[in-house]
């Protein structure tokens, strides 16, 4: 029974050194799916997304995209394959404007060559034309705060949420049916948080795209997942609905230790607001954190 | 795996001996050997000062080719003007050039210590050429000869099997200068405070000025010792040949660079292996293929690309890789 | 498409007066000058390529002109002192293609340029797995090792060593003729520059791992860099060639590419029209500075250069001074001034013969005292504005006749403000804490 167009990670393993990242680990995500990837820090769930999106190559198993094995290809490849992804700390290109880094997403799928492009030649010309409204409309996705005069300035004077939605548009415009979204809220604050989970849903809705998220926020992740993996130590711990997941006593004891506390952070803490699970924000320009 | 490659290397070096005697004879190839080991010395010490800068900010030293040629001229002068003997002379350009490497790098190095990495590279560029012009300025950009006056470059002979080798007695102390300065360079890292202090900004500036460690005063100390080491190199470099000129420090700067690569930028043990890999490299490959010769020069920057290519953390260097 | 009209008016009105130049007094000053600059130009502008937009240190420009120029001086030259080489390489022509100069000319350009494209992906390749640093030494490394493999006895047979090849025609050495080929290599390259390659080239110079990540394909577009920059280096060297008619190893001598790189840096690191700009600057000063080398009394030259610098620091304390805004001298300003009093006084001592030390009168040369310079101002600009006079800008007839639109107005600034919520009517600002974040 194949997956058509689904992501499949078959007992995947990588270790650094002495250190085993990630072991043994199955994963699925179907179209149209949205999963999260939930665990402590170190669990291994940055280092899964670096080995799908062709970082890293696995010591051992698969990773099939569409029934068609994309572990051990570079990262480029791997976006080519429909597989897209933001950074847990921002990789925008800073001196680029905003619809510059979106359209550098598109690049790959110019085909026109240097030359061609250089000369200036028709098929040149129309090509970027529909390349460019693609761009458009992704950044259009996230209202007007990114359109208009905005598109023309660097990133770098943008704010940190305005940075983070140009990321993500720019992994929106790649031709992707995959996202994968490290930590897409990090450093917002709870009203921010709740439009980037609207926004994930839309992305789904809206686009048709596979989602793969993963978050400590677990306001988002009970907001937006149909199915939650939890991770600890490089291995799956639990996986199914966020209620059967976070109320796992294997999994509260990953975030919490023993015995299960009933307050602060983690899964058990879910809707008392606590975000101290969240990395040390970029420079967030007066928003609160 | 240290067992192994002992053997390794052991077996490497008997091949070599054995091919050295049977293609050159016993007379050429201790001839031949001793030159090598005279000129991998000098690269030795050159590529010494490139790994202590580089192992502590990094920095690829562009101009260090050009302190080499300064520390040359200077002791050039002493001779001339003060009639130095040779050995007092580069004593005095050791310290002196030492001086000059700490404030090049005061005033062109540290102001960019925050800069992007493209900058530094310039502004070291841009301080060679600076050096390589001064000196056409102050010196002269003709060709002089060093006016040291020694009886280490007469020619002299001894027996190896029959077969005469010729040589000059610079050959013997070239080495023996530079195993005395890197011998006093190892007691300096690793016994004293100042080496620790060193040590330790190399590893993390951050964590050391946090302990109290001067770091700005390290790295100029880091600068000084570099230079003057360049500085001896470029005596002995002109004993050996003579003739001196502001562009002198060009071509061994590259190869000093490919002899650090070789060992490892930023390993002061690699740069002295590198240093004597690339002397013999060098020497004995023209030896075994006299059609060659005219390559010789360039042959430093063939080794550097391949090293580059192959491995180019070197024999013992760090690791380069980025990290997402 | 008035930009448009623009660039062509004032493109046809240079190449005019410029064409009236080089057939008017084509061996003025002057108009030697305008041709080296254009032809320098078109390997700076090519450097930009590489070291400006792609972020790939290369200093081996010098190497890749060699190649250029000496494929066009086979091509073109009747080598009748090429005793050293090869009969097969002497024997090397273009009649049978045509009897035309420029047409031959033309072509043993390109065929220069297309030469040194090969060597450019031969040096582009062991790039990809090299860092800034290491980059910049291999290539370096290059750019000498290729003069020295040209004086060698095998390279020799093929470049006459160093004799030289002399005899190539001058056709393309006019002012006039290195502008069309400057124009052309503009249009080329800053084209390619607005192109999406060129995006992808920034994109990888700003982070190569995310260019990786977006889809780029890296080593295709490091290569691809290398190999056009290369291509255009070499077209500058063939046109060099004829600018000076004879060539040899010597004539590509490193300091052309500290020519090249001072032009770039300190016209603006990724701006074409800094490029064209601080190629000017090094002619000028390569140029006009030249009197200074000559031999003469080190005492009045030490003692105006003191002045100057004195001057020059009083300058920028002043300009300090005015704009700062505390008002008050604090240590760096004292210690300025001293350092410029001081040499104000030596500069006058100096200059007007009152120093007692023979050493200051007698004549002796000063060669070397412009590429000193230039080092001056590289490291001065390196250190006090990195990225170039012109930074990464390009000029635009927008700069001119547009409005200036740099300020946003109030309408735009509130309007902002009320869509990404910052300002007064602040989302998730104080008013939130009653909500408890749930």
């Amino acid at each position: 029974m194949s997956h058509t167009g689904a992501l499949e990670i078959k007992n995947v393993s990588k270790a650094f050194g002495g250190v085993q990242a990630v072991q043994d680990m199955c994963l699925v995500v179907r179209p149209g799916e949205i999963v999260s990837l939930i665990g402590p820090n170190g669990a291994g769930k940055t280092t899964l997304l670096n080995l799908i999106s062709g970082f890293y190559k696995p010591d051992s198993g698969e990773i099939l995209f569409g029934g068609k094995r994309i572990d051990g290809l570079g990262p480029d490849k791997v976006t080519a394959a429909g597989i897209a992804r933001t950074f847990q700390s921002l990789r925008l290109f800073h001196e680029l404007s905003v619809l510059d880094n979106v359209m550098v997403a598109q690049h790959h799928r110019l085909g026109v060559g240097w030359l061609a492009a250089a000369l200036g030649l028709r098929r040149y010309r129309t090509r970027t034309q529909e390349l460019t409204n693609v761009a458009l409309d992704s950044l259009a996705f996230f209202g007007r705060r990114l359109m208009g005069y905005r598109l023309g300035q660097p990133v770098h004077v943008l704010s940190y949420a305005n940075r983070r939605r140009v990321e993500m548009a720019r992994a929106m415009s790649t031709g992707a049916r995959l996202l994968l979204l490290d930590e897409p809220s990090a450093g917002m604050n709870p009203n921010e948080t709740d439009e980037i989970a609207r926004l994930i849903l839309r992305m789904r809705d809206e686009h048709g795209f596979a989602i793969l998220v993963v978050e400590h926020k677990m306001k988002l992740v009970e907001m937006v997942s149909d199915r939650v993996v939890a991770m600890d130590f490089g291995r799956k711990l639990a996986e199914g609905s966020f209620y059967e997941v976070t109320n796992d006593p294997v999994v509260i004891e990953s975030y919490l230790g023993r015995p299960a506390s009933s307050e602060g952070d983690g899964p058990a803490g879910a809707g008392q607001g606590n975000d101290g699970d969240d990395e040390p924000a970029a420079d967030t320009e007066g928003e609160k954190a | 795996m240290r067992g192994r490659t002992l053997i390794n290397v052991t077996v490497l070096v008997a091949l070599f001996v054995a091919a050295g005697l049977a293609v050159l004879g016993p007379g050429l190839f201790v001839q031949n050997f001793l030159s090598a080991l005279s000129m991998g010395s000098q690269y030795a010490l050159i590529a010494t000062g490139y790994s202590m800068v580089y192992g502590i900010v990094r920095l690829i030293n562009f101009a260090h080719g050009d302190v080499f040629m300064l520390g040359a001229y200077l002791a050039h002068y002493l001779i001339l003007f003060l009639n130095m003997p040779w050995w007092a002379a580069m004593l005095v350009s050791m310290a002196a050039t030492g001086l000059i490497g700490a404030g090049i790098e005061r005033v062109a190095y540290r102001p960019l210590r925050q800069a992007p990495r493209a900058s530094l590279l310039i502004t070291a560029i841009a301080v060679s050429l600076f050096l390589e012009n001064a000196a056409n300025v102050v010196f002269g950009a003709r060709n002089q000869a060093f006016s040291a006056r020694s009886g280490l470059t007469a020619s002299r002979s001894f027996e190896v099997f029959g077969e005469p080798v010729y040589y000059q007695s610079l050959l013997f102390v070239v080495p023996l200068i530079t195993l005395v300065a890197l011998v006093g360079l190892y007691v300096f890292i690793e016994r004293s405070k100042a080496g620790a202090a060193i040590r330790a900004t190399a590893q993390d500036v951050e964590m050391a000025r946090m302990l109290g460690i001067p770091v700005d005063r390290m790295i100029a100390l880091v600068f000084f010792v570099g230079s003057a080491l360049a500085a001896a190199g470029g005596v002995m470099y002109s004993l050996q040949y003579v003739q001196i000129h502001p562009l002198m420090g060009i071509l061994p700067g590259i190869k000093a660079f490919t002899a650090a690569v070789i060992g490892g930028i930023g390993s002061i043990p690699g740069a002295v292996l590198g240093g004597l890999l690339l002397g013999l490299a060098e020497t004995f490959v023209v030896a075994f293929f006299p059609g060659l010769t005219s390559f010789q020069q360039v042959f430093a920057v063939i080794v550097l690309l391949v090293i580059l290519l192959v491995r180019p953390t070197g024999i013992v260097g760090e690791d380069l890789t980025e990290k997402v | 498409m008035r930009n448009r009209l623009l660039w062509f008016i004032s493109i046809a009105l240079i190449g005019a007066a410029l064409l009236y130049l080089e057939r008017v007094a084509g061996g003025w000053l002057l108009a030697r000058l305008l041709s080296l600059t254009a032809i320098w130009a078109v390997a700076a502008v090519a450097l930009n390529l590489t070291n400006g937009t792609a972020g790939l240190p290369n200093l081996g420009q010098h190497g890749f002109m060699l190649v250029g120029a000496y494929v066009t001086a086979l091509l073109t030259s009747p080598k009748t002192t090429a005793f050293l080489m090869a009969p097969w390489a002497q024997s090397l022509n273009l009649n049978w293609l045509s009897q035309s100069a420029v047409v031959q000319m033309t072509v043993a350009v390109l065929a220069g340029g297309l030469v040194a494209a090969l060597f450019g992906l031969a040096v582009g390749i062991p790039s990809l797995r090299l860092r800034g640093d290491y980059l910049a030494m291999v290539t370096l490394g290059f750019g000498e090792a290729i003069r020295y493999v040209s004086a060698t006895d095998q390279g020799t047979l093929l470049t006459n060593g160093g004799l030289g090849i002399r005899g190539v025609p001058a056709v393309f050495g006019g002012p006039f003729a290195a502008y069309v080929w400057l124009v052309v290599t503009l249009w080329f390259l800053t084209r390619f520059t607005q192109s999406s390659y060129g995006r992808a080239l920034k994109s990888i110079r700003e982070d190569e791992l995310a260019a990786q990540a977006m889809g780029i394909n890296i080593a295709y577009h490091k290569v691809l860099a290398f190999g056009i920059s290369a291509a255009f280096a070499g077209i500058a060297g063939g046109l060099y060639a004829s600018w000076l008619g004879t060539i040899d190893p010597n004539t590509f001598q490193i300091f052309l590419m500290t020519y090249l790189l001072v032009a770039v840096s300190v016209g603006g690191a990724g701006s074409n029209t800094g490029a064209v700009l601080g190629t000017a600057l090094v002619v000028l000063v390569r140029q006009y500075l030249q009197p200074l080398e000559q031999s003469q009394a080190p005492g009045p030259l030490i003692g105006w250069a003191a002045l100057a610098t004195a001057a020059a620091l009083f300058l920028v304390v002043a300009a300090k001074w005015r704009f700062h805004k505390a008002k008050t001298a604090n240590r760096t300003f004292w210690r300025i001034g001293v350092i410029g009093g001081l040499l104000a006084v030596a500069g006058v001592v100096l200059v007007s013969g009152a120093a007692p030390w023979p050493w200051f009168e007698e004549p002796r040369s000063f060669v070397g005292l412009r590429n000193l310079l230039l080092g001056v101002c590289l490291l001065l600009v390196m250190i006090y504005r990195p990225l170039g006079a012109l930074g990464r800008s390009e000029f635009g007839w927008g700069l001119i006749f547009d409005r200036k639109d740099k300020e946003l107005s109030d309408t735009e600034r509130s309007r902002d403000a009320w869509l990404t919520g910052e300002g007064a009517a602040k989302k998730g600002g104080p008013e939130d804490v009653s909500h408890g974040g749930a």
